[in-house]
């Protein structure tokens, strides 16, 4: 008669040796699928850099600085080239966009500055230039008088639409101006908002226009 | 245990030579648990080798707090208990009727060489899944009534009440078999 202590014993002693050959075919499966595994995940899983700048707050604004100290020189060097020029609204230089023609005006925003156009920055306007076909005082005349409407607040401004990113509020409008001459011109502007308060803003026709 | 740290710390940082040291330190382990378990040794190979394909593939989901040890065997009664409920939904593969003949397996399959020890495999196939399972558990995989219970789902009085009647049962089988 065997006691229950000598059958706990029996089953402890209990063992199997597993075959040679299935302790390679395992190991070999196993080894095969870590390794497919790892290559499938450094693939699929490849960090995003963007991912890894947005991480922190302050790993966000090295990238800004680094991305505006990258741009602004090449934003000058791009204003090197166009000789055309204007500020119509303080802070925001704009460039005629020179492949519009007829009846068209195209605007482009470039680099910011302090201030409105100055008349060495006119006398660069080139009316001879064939690409342009919009006279120099006509254009002076245009951008002064957006400059005073926008300053007096004489325009209409329609909302477009309002976008959200990393919790700072983009909203997109129009304004409407007027001319004495009679042309409405619309300008786009951007406003980022944070928090409820103002962070941030632009414009600029961006391929906008001017009608009659 | 600190070895078993080490590896799984190595295995999950990709290490080829830590998944080889785990293999080799526990395969003959869960081979027996899962002979103990299936009473069928082939079955009981192929349980392990999916296991370990598997374990192989979760290396970055792998959450090991306590032993590596009875997390293997708790793996394996596992994928165990699902191969004993294949078998039973499927009833042609089936082969309760005839409980694995260790001398057919052949010596190199088995360390079995005792004719005591095959009289325990034949008396461990006539027990109920549940009461073999807690037996193979707690005196071969070496896991507490409390961790087999928490992988059971059940109660601790439940798992000591099966284990009990079990072992009684088994007892009864071998004396059986020794009267014959």
């Amino acid at each position: 008669m065997k006691s229950l202590t000598e059958v706990e014993r029996l089953v402890k002693k209990f063992r199997i040796k597993p075959t040679v050959k299935m302790r390679e075919k395992t190991l070999a499966d196993a080894l095969k699928a870590q390794e497919e595994i790892k290559k499938t995940e450094s693939a699929v899983t490849r960090p995003n850099i963007w991912r890894t700048i947005m991480k922190t707050k302050l790993k966000k604004l090295t990238a800004a600085s680094i991305a505006f100290a990258c741009l602004l020189p090449l934003c000058y060097g791009v204003g090197k080239f166009v000789t055309n020029f204007f500020v119509v609204d303080e802070g925001v230089v704009t460039f005629p966009n020179e492949k519009n023609g007829g009846d068209m005006y195209g605007w482009r925003v470039g680099v910011k500055t302090n201030g409105p156009l100055n008349d060495e920055e006119i006398a660069k306007y080139d009316p001879n230039d064939p690409n342009n076909v919009h006279r120099k005082e006509e254009i002076k005349q245009i951008f002064k008088e957006l400059h005073e409407l926008r300053q007096a607040g004489k325009f209409e401004r329609t909302f477009v639409k309002e976008d959200e990113q990393d919790g700072i509020k983009i909203r997109f409008y129009k304004d409407h101006f007027t001319l004495s001459s009679g042309k409405t011109i619309t300008m786009d502007i951007q406003e980022s908002w944070k928090d409820g308060k103002l962070i941030g803003a632009g414009g600029g026709w961006g391929g906008g226009s001017a009608e009659n | 245990m600190v070895e078993d740290k080490l590896l799984i710390w190595k295995f999950k940082c990709g290490s080829q030579e830590a998944l080889s040291r785990i293999y080799e330190k526990y395969d003959g382990y869960l081979v027996s648990l899962a002979t103990a378990l299936l009473n069928d040794v082939h079955c009981a190979e192929d349980v392990v080798h999916d296991f370990f394909v598997s374990f192989a593939q979760s290396a970055d989901k792998l959450k090991v707090d306590g032993c590596l040890k009875s997390y293997l065997a708790t793996c394996v009664a596992n994928l165990a208990r699902d191969r004993i409920r294949i078998q039973q939904r499927n009833p042609t593969s089936l082969d309760e009727d005839n409980p694995v003949n260790l001398t057919t397996i052949g010596p190199d399959l088995l360390a079995v060489q005792d004719e005591e020890l095959q009289q325990l495999n034949r008396a461990m196939s006539q027990l109920p899944y549940e009461q073999r399972e807690v037996i193979v558990l707690h005196l071969q995989g070496r896991m507490r009534f409390t961790q087999i219970a928490i992988l059971r789902s059940v109660s601790v009085n439940t798992i000591r009440s099966q284990y009990r009647y079990g072992l009684n049962k088994l007892r009864s089988l071998l004396n059986h078999e020794v009267a014959k």
